[in-house]
């Protein structure tokens, strides 16, 4: 099988260099540009299956790139940019983009990513399948309650039983806030008087089996002074090519 | 060329409204005269529609009268007065006065509502006494023949009295007329006949239906014998009355002399035709007066907002006049208007109800005016002086105009002036000055109160003064007095405001609130004190304004500098990944890339650091507050970092109260902010020492503190939340020096307050929160 074609995109040679090493590492060709316009063109000529764009560049920034290529085309986008604040995020995924990771990128987590979107771009099911009886999908995350197991980029996850208590509770109320009291008593099914440490414990362990980077979890949050959750994601899915 | 035209229409418009309101005004009270007449004459406005004057009511009721007196003198009975069919009293001097004089004779066209002067007056009181008298029949007769002797000249209406076939009295002897034929004598088209029984009327030639159907009623124009309903005596039947009446009557006077009084004949058919016409004309002249005056009204109407700019302009002119000029003249107006009524009314009553001569400045109401009587008297006075009507208006309109044009102007005038003046020079004056001045005013006013107080005293001993004029004297003083006294108030009271304000104003000042107050009035004392106050707010906003402007500029070169490091530095974390991943490196250069990473690391950790703390410090962190519990929020915090603590050389021992305790904050951030305190007091604590994490309740706000003993001696440094600032000046162990100035500014940005302390080895921080 011919290797899934990535396109990286920043002014910053370097950095497309290092890119490209870290994604043929893991086993996709790589084609480089160095601004939007080489990266319109490339697009045009090959069948590139994810874009990993900066946003600062010369000739056509990478926010004007993602609005171009978003006209043709429904392929994973990836922004990479120095900007960090949460307002610079929000605009580039209303741009269309799928996905922001700011720089300095942990190149684990970065692949990490790039798999994930790859996964469900080129093998999960269309956006508008309804999901199956039994099922919750949220994001990334997918929880067949019938099995009690959960999937993350629909490749189950191991976890303890104890663990898989905890995702049953949160996945079946995404977004709702649970204080650590009450994930105890319905967890372990008994009063606990400090149980703050025990679920922290655990949300730490979930958060290494599903996030991409535990660091900065997506999904198994805290909320700070109130409780814990899994953010409730749009699934944002797209259909096959 | 447009400001003359312009001019030109201002002046139109003005001029239209000034005929408008004139003619209207004129000829209203023309009109309102008459429609009073005409509402006492019983015709009402009829009558103003007729044109001939013997088809009044007036007219019925004068041959109506004259038949009853002539059959009184045909049969012999006295002929002093009778009452007519509405009850009133009628007398016969229609048209005879007795008199002793010439002058007021042939004067007055008023003497034939029956009144004239003293004399008069004095005639009929004797009359009425005589009347009282019973008389004989002679002095009946004797009667008859001098009130024949009085009228006889009246050409106007011809009579022939025939008793037993038997002519009694007549004045129609010298006019040439055939009986026989139905036409009569020139100048005369009425004709009345009582042939003993029946009246039979003829007017230009035609025969009046007198009786109608035989019955008297209300409606029934004729009020004479011979209908079913009125029975006379049998001595009628042999009378024979025969009356003519002169198509255009005209003006007789006929005066005895050589006698003691005189006999006047009057000629009321005159009066009575004279009257229809002229209230004819003055009927034709008002309505054209109001159609002119609504047509100028109209144009005016049209030309409104010239008119305004013209009343503006005339406003302009009177408010240029001073008060001292103006208030005489208006005193001047009142007192000639009042003289005028006052004239209109005597000379009204004294006609009316033939008072005497000597008339006595009595009120009207006492001499039994009704209301619709002085109505009268002032409408018809209007109606004859319109010069006087249009100039009581005029002035009105222009003391009005001038009120409301020159409000703050009104007074306007050489006394205010020097008010003014004096004010404008007190207000130069220092401060304390004033409040001497304002004092000595009263002091000197009171003592000249009291000076001229006796003297007013004595002099009313002395008689010098009467006690009206004492007691007015008294009270004027008086009043000057407590004027005085109320303006020296007045001024103290606005002066302790206006100091109030200004004191209301530095305390905003002093509280960072630089903006505009309404301030103090142009001509206070304290007006530069207030505005050099005001510029020191001002000098405080402008540099409090610079100082946020610089700060942002410098959050915004940070962000950019951070920016800028962010791209050579996320390649050189990459490089230095491939680097590690590398086989068969010799053990120092791994050493060295550890290194590489290590500090790369760091470097990315202070990068963010500085740039969170320069926006926090700026007031631009995005902070998103809810309400949450600060003692989950510890216990979570210590939860999050239990690995560290555990990998630490001091233990944490924490005491956060069970229950909730709710505080309003990100809690995001304030999870930054212990996360870094908790940090700091793990690697700056002297090993194997406590670390106290604490939550305390008081007085309605929730306190954490985090205590440890440190390793090092503390310096009494007051910088540990500058940034940088760190326990140590080696800086190898990591820390980016900005732990504490993140943890001060995040838990400003959220509203808390930030604390720190020393106490020899001990190191406190708190952070406060007020409590929901």
């Amino acid at each position: 099988m011919k290797n899934e074609q990535i396109l990286v995109v920043d002014d910053d040679r370097e950095i497309v260099k290092a890119l490209a090493i870290l994604l043929e590492q893991e086993g996709y060709e790589v084609l480089k540009a160095y601004d939007g316009m080489q990266a319109l063109d490339l697009l045009t000529s090959n069948s590139v299956r994810l874009v990993l764009i900066d946003v600062m560049m010369p000739r056509l920034d990478g926010l004007s790139a993602v609005m171009k290529i978003r006209e043709r085309q429904n392929i994973p986008i990836i922004v990479l940019s120095a900007k960090s604040e949460e307002t610079d995020k929000v605009l580039g995924l209303s741009m269309g983009a799928d996905d922001y990771v700011a720089k300095p990128y942990n190149p684990r987590e970065l692949a990490a990513r790039v798999r994930s979107h790859l996964r469900r771009y080129t093998s999960l099911g269309d956006i508008n399948a309804s999901p199956a009886a039994g099922e919750i999908r949220n994001g990334r995350l997918m929880y067949r309650t019938d099995e009690r197991v959960l999937y993350a980029d629909d490749e189950p996850v191991r976890l303890t039983a104890t663990e898989t208590k905890i995702m049953d509770l949160l996945m079946r109320n995404p977004g709702r806030i649970f204080p650590a009291e009450e994930i105890y008593r319905r967890v372990w099914e008994e009063e606990s008087f400090a149980p703050e440490n025990t679920v922290m414990v655990h949300i730490r362990r979930i958060r290494e089996k599903i996030e991409l980077n535990p660091k900065e979890p997506e999904y198994l949050k805290v909320v700070w002074g109130i409780g814990y959750k899994i953010e409730k994601m749009e699934n944002l899915r797209r259909s096959g090519v | 060329m447009d400001t003359k035209v312009k001019k030109q229409r201002i002046i139109v418009s003005f001029v239209s409204f000034f005929l408008g309101v004139s003619f209207l005004l004129t000829s209203g009270a023309a009109l309102l005269r008459q429609s009073i007449v005409a509402g006492w004459s019983g015709d009402g406005w009829a009558r103003l529609r007729e044109t001939d004057y013997q088809n009044t009511m007036d007219f019925r009721e004068y041959v109506q009268n004259r038949l009853f007196i002539f059959l009184v003198m045909a049969t012999g009975g006295e002929i002093s007065g009778y009452y007519g069919p509405d009850g009133y009293y009628r007398n016969t001097y229609d048209d005879v006065f007795y008199g002793t004089g010439t002058d007021t004779v042939t004067e007055d066209f008023f003497l034939e509502a029956g009144a004239t002067t003293g004399e008069l007056y004095e005639t009929e009181q004797q009359a009425a006494t005589e009347a009282s008298k019973k008389k004989t029949k002679k002095e009946n007769e004797a009667d008859a023949k001098a009130y024949h002797e009085a009228i006889r000249e009246n050409k106007n209406l011809r009579y022939r009295i025939v008793c037993d076939g038997k002519e009694k009295f007549s004045n129609m002897d010298d006019l040439v007329w055939d009986k026989e034929r139905a036409s009569l004598p020139d100048g005369y088209n009425f004709y009345l006949f009582f042939d003993g029984e029946k009246v039979t009327i003829m007017k230009d030639g035609t025969e009046v239906d007198v009786y109608g159907d035989g019955y008297f009623r209300d409606n029934s124009q004729w009020y004479v014998p011979g209908y079913q309903n009125f029975v006379v005596d049998t001595d009628l039947e042999k009378v024979e009355i025969t009356i003519l009446a002169a198509k255009e009557p005209v003006y007789y006077s006929y005066v005895k002399y050589g006698e003691e009084g005189y006999i006047r004949t009057e000629s009321r058919l005159f009066s009575i035709a004279e009257d229809l016409r002229q209230g004819r004309d003055e009927l034709c002249r008002g309505v054209t007066g109001i159609f002119f005056g609504i047509v100028f009204l109209a144009v005016c109407f049209f030309l409104r907002r010239e008119k305004k700019e013209a009343d503006f302009m005339i406003g302009l002119f009177t408010g240029k006049i001073w008060m001292e000029a103006k208030i005489p003249v208006f005193l001047f107006f009142l007192a000639g208007l009042r003289r005028i009524l006052r004239n209109a009314f005597l000379m009204d009553v004294a006609t009316a109800y033939s008072f005497g001569s000597v008339w006595e400045e009595t009120a009207w109401a006492e001499m039994g005016y009704s209301v619709s009587e002085v109505w009268y008297t002032l409408c018809d006075y209007a109606a004859e002086h319109p010069v006087f009507l249009l100039a009581c208006f005029w002035t009105a309109w222009l003391v009005f105009n001038d009120i409301r044009k020159n409000r703050s102007r009104f007074f306007h005038g050489l006394f205010t002036r020097l008010v003014q003046t004096v004010r404008t020079a007190e207000l130069k004056q220092p401060f304390s000055v004033q409040a001497v001045h304002r004092f000595l005013l009263i002091v000197s006013v009171s003592f000249l109160f009291v000076v001229l107080f006796f003297a007013l005293c004595i002099s009313a001993g002395e008689g010098i003064t009467n006690d009206v004029e004492t007691i007015l004297t008294g009270l004027f003083l008086f009043a000057v007095f407590l004027g005085v006294c109320y303006h020296c108030l007045y001024r103290t009271r606005r002066q302790a405001a206006e100091l109030d304000i200004l004191a209301d104003y530095l305390t905003a000042v002093h509280n960072g609130d630089y903006s505009e107050k309404d301030g103090l009035p142009e001509d206070s004392a304290l007006k530069p004190l207030y505005d050099q106050i005001a510029g020191i707010g001002q000098g405080m906003e402008k540099a409090v304004g610079e100082q946020l402007r610089s700060e942002r500029m410098k959050v915004e070169l940070v962000a950019n500098v951070s920016h800028d490091i962010r791209t050579p530095l996320t390649s050189i974390i990459s490089y230095v990944q491939f680097l590690k991943q590398e086989e068969g490196l010799p053990e120092h250069v791994r050493d060295y890339i550890h290194i590489l990473d290590e500090k790369s690391e760091r470097l990315n950790n202070m990068v963010q650091d500085v740039f969170a703390v320069s926006k926090a410090a700026s007031g631009q962190l995005p902070v998103e507050l809810k309400e949450l519990d600060f003692g989950k929020l510890l216990r979570q915090t210590l939860a999050d970092m239990t690995e560290q603590i555990q990998k630490s050389a001091v233990t944490v021992k924490a005491e956060i109260p069970e229950y909730a305790v709710h505080i309003v904050a990100d809690g995001g951030r304030m999870y930054r902010v212990f996360q870094n305190l908790i940090l700091n007091a793990l690697k700056y604590s002297l090993d194997g020492s406590r670390v106290f994490v604490t939550l305390r309740e008081e007085e309605g706000e929730a306190v954490a503190c985090v205590k440890n003993t440190s390793r090092q001696e503390l310096y009494a440094v007051s910088g540990f939340t500058e940034r940088f600032v760190r326990g140590d000046e080696s800086r190898t162990d990591g820390g980016t020096g900005l732990g504490l100035s993140i943890a001060k500014s995040f838990t400003e940005a959220c509203g808390g307050i930030f604390a720190l302390e020393t106490n020899a080895d001990l190191f406190v921080v708190t952070v406060r929160f007020s409590k929901r």
